[in-house]
C-alpha cells in the first residue's frame, strides 16, 4: 500500500488524457462525417471543413498536456516518483477530473457545433468564419478546465 | 422500374441512426435547387426552348434526354430518391416517401390485369416496388415477392376488383389502404415533422375525397369505406358533413383546424392543391435547422418533388402560350 498515492496520482493522469482523448475522436469523428457529406458533392470545400474538423481535436491534447504535467510534477517522468501519501494522491487524482470530464463533454459538443458549421460551409460558403467561431466559443470551458487542472497540479504541497 | 436496394435486415436503432454524413450531403445538394431567380427566369422566357436553356444552365440533364420534358422530369425524380435511399437505406421515413407511388402502381397493376391491358405507362416513379415484375407477381398471386406493407391490400384489392366490377369502390380501397400505411410509417417514425407532414397530407387527402363526393352527392357509406382519419379530422364527422352536401362540408371545414383549406376550396380546386403543397412546404421549413436527424433528407424530397413540380406548370403553361401573371398563380412555394 505504500505506493498508493503515487498509484492514484498516475490515475488521475490517466483520466485527464483518456476521456478528453475519447471526446476529442468522438467529437472529431462528428465532424469528419459531416465534411466528408460536403466534400463528397464539393471536394474545392475540404480546406474550409478541415478547420471545423480540427476544433475538436484541442481536448485530445489539452488532457495529454494534463497528464504529462502532473506525471512531470510527482516525478514519473524526469525525476525519482515521489513518495505521496494517500491524500496527495487524492489529490492528484482530483487535478486530472476538470479536464478529463470536461474535455470529454465539450469535445463532443464541439463536434455536433462544428458539424452543424459544417452545413454553413455547404449553403453559404462566404459565412463559414461564423461556423468556425460559433463552434470556437465551446473551447472557453476546455480552456478554463484546463487552467484549473493545471493550478491544482503546480498548487499541491508535495 | 427496378427499385434502388433496400436493407432487408433487422432496422437500426435509434442510436445506431446517424444522418450527420447525409445531412451534410444533403446541404450541399440544396445548392442544385432552382432558386427564386432561374424559376423567374423561366417564368419570363418566351417559349419553352428558353425555359429548357434556362434549365441546362443550372445542370439539367437537357441534351440528354433530347428535350423530353417528361423523361427529363422523370429522371430528377428518381435521381433524387435514389440518393436519399443510398444515404439512409433503413430510414422509415425515407421508404415511407414513396408508398403513394407504390400504391398507384398496386391500382395500376390490378385495374390492367382485369382489363387486360399493358400497365407499364401508367406506373410512377420513384417506388420501392419492381414494376417490371408487379403484374407478373399478382397475375400469379405471388402477393410474397411485394413489399410486406403491399402484400394484404394487393390480396385484398383483388377480392374488391373482381367481385364488386366496380372501379370506384376499389379506388377508394386502394387511396384508403395507401394513407393508413402512410400513417403507419409515420407511426413508426421519431420524427416529429414527418409525423406532421403526413398527418396534414392524409387529412388533405381526406377533404379531397370528402370535397368531390360531396359534389357527387355520395352516400355516407362510400365516405365511412374511403376516409381515413386524422388527428384534427375525424373521418366519421367528417363523412357525415360530407354526405349532407358542399354546403355542410365546407361550413364544417371552417369551423375546424382546417379553416384554410375550406377557404382555398371556395376558389378552386387548384387553389386547394397548391395550398396542400405550399403547406407541406411550410412544415418542411423546421428542417433547415436540424443537422443530425433524417428532417433534412425528407424536406430535401418534398423539395425536389416540389421543383419538379413547378417545371412542369411552366412547360405546360409555355406550350400554351399561358399569360405570365397565370402561371406565378399557379407555382408552388419552392424550399430555397
Amino acid at each position: 500500500m505504500s505506493n498508493l498515492g503515487l498509484a492514484l496520482a498516475i490515475f488521475g493522469a490517466a483520466i485527464a488524457a483518456l476521456f478528453s482523448g475519447v471526446g476529442s475522436a468522438k467529437g472529431v469523428g462528428i465532424v469528419g462525417q459531416a465534411a466528408a457529406g460536403v466534400v463528397s458533392v464539393d471536394p474545392s470545400k475540404f480546406s474550409k471543413v478541415l478547420i471545423l474538423q480540427l476544433l475538436p481535436g484541442t481536448q485530445g491534447l489539452y488532457g495529454l498536456l494534463t497528464a504529462v504535467l502532473l506525471l512531470n510534477r510527482v516525478g514519473v517522468i524526469g525525476g525519482t516518483p515521489a513518495g505521496l501519501t494517500v491524500s496527495q494522491g487524492l489529490m492528484f487524482l482530483a487535478a486530472g477530473l476538470p479536464m478529463g470530464i470536461v474535455g470529454l463533454f465539450s469535445a463532443i459538443a464541439q463536434g455536433k457545433a462544428a458539424a452543424a458549421g459544417v452545413g454553413i460551409v455547404a449553403k453559404k460558403p462566404e459565412q463559414s468564419g461564423k461556423g468556425i467561431i460559433m463552434a470556437a466559443m465551446v473551447e472557453t470551458y476546455a480552456i478554463l478546465a484546463l487552467l484549473i487542472s493545471i493550478l491544482i497540479i503546480y498548487n499541491i504541497a508535495v | 422500374m427496378r427499385p434502388p436496394a433496400c436493407s432487408s435486415g433487422k432496422e437500426r436503432s435509434d442510436l445506431e441512426k446517424d444522418y450527420t454524413f447525409a445531412v451534410a450531403r444533403i446541404r450541399e445538394l440544396e445548392n442544385e435547387l432552382l432558386p427564386k431567380a432561374a424559376i423567374e427566369q423561366m417564368v419570363t422566357a418566351k417559349n419553352e426552348k428558353e425555359v429548357l436553356a434556362a434549365l441546362s444552365s443550372r445542370g439539367w440533364a437537357i441534351a440528354d434526354n433530347h428535350g423530353n420534358t417528361d423523361k427529363l422530369l422523370t429522371e430528377e425524380s428518381v435521381n433524387a430518391w435514389e440518393s436519399l435511399i443510398s444515404l439512409a437505406p433503413d430510414s422509415v421515413e425515407i421508404r415511407g416517401l414513396t408508398v403513394l407511388n407504390d400504391f398507384h402502381n398496386l391500382k395500376a397493376a390490378l385495374k390492367a390485369l382485369i382489363m387486360q391491358n399493358d400497365p407499364e405507362k401508367f406506373y410512377t416513379v420513384p417506388t420501392a416496388v419492381d414494376t417490371s415484375q408487379l403484374y407478373e407477381n399478382i397475375r400469379e398471386k405471388r402477393y410474397h415477392e411485394l413489399p410486406e406493407y403491399l402484400r394484404a391490400p394487393a390480396e385484398e384489392g383483388y377480392k374488391v376488383i373482381t367481385e364488386t366490377k366496380d372501379g370506384q369502390i376499389f379506388d377508394s380501397f386502394i387511396d384508403r389502404e395507401a394513407m393508413r400505411t402512410l400513417k403507419s410509417f409515420a407511426e413508426k417514425s421519431d420524427s416529429e415533422m414527418f409525423g406532421e407532414y403526413v398527418d396534414f397530407l392524409v387529412a388533405m387527402t381526406d377533404i379531397k375525397i370528402a370535397y368531390r363526393g360531396a359534389r357527387a352527392q355520395k352516400s355516407v357509406e362510400f365516405f365511412l369505406d374511403s376516409l381515413c382519419g386524422s388527428k384534427f379530422l375525424d373521418a366519421k364527422t367528417l363523412a357525415q358533413e360530407a354526405s349532407k352536401g358542399e354546403q355542410s362540408l365546407l361550413s364544417f371545414l371552417d369551423s375546424s383546424a382546417y379553416k384554410e383549406a375550406a377557404q382555398a376550396l371556395k376558389i378552386s380546386v387548384t387553389r386547394f392543391e397548391r395550398f396542400v403543397d405550399d403547406s407541406l412546404t411550410d412544415i418542411t421549413e423546421a428542417a433547415r435547422t436540424e443537422s443530425f436527424s433524417v428532417d433534412p433528407l425528407v424536406a430535401y424530397y418534398h423539395a425536389k418533388q416540389t421543383e419538379i413540380k413547378v417545371v412542369r406548370i411552366i412547360m405546360t403553361c409555355k406550350q400554351n402560350s399561358v399569360d405570365q401573371k397565370i402561371i406565378r398563380e399557379r407555382l408552388r412555394k419552392t424550399y430555397v
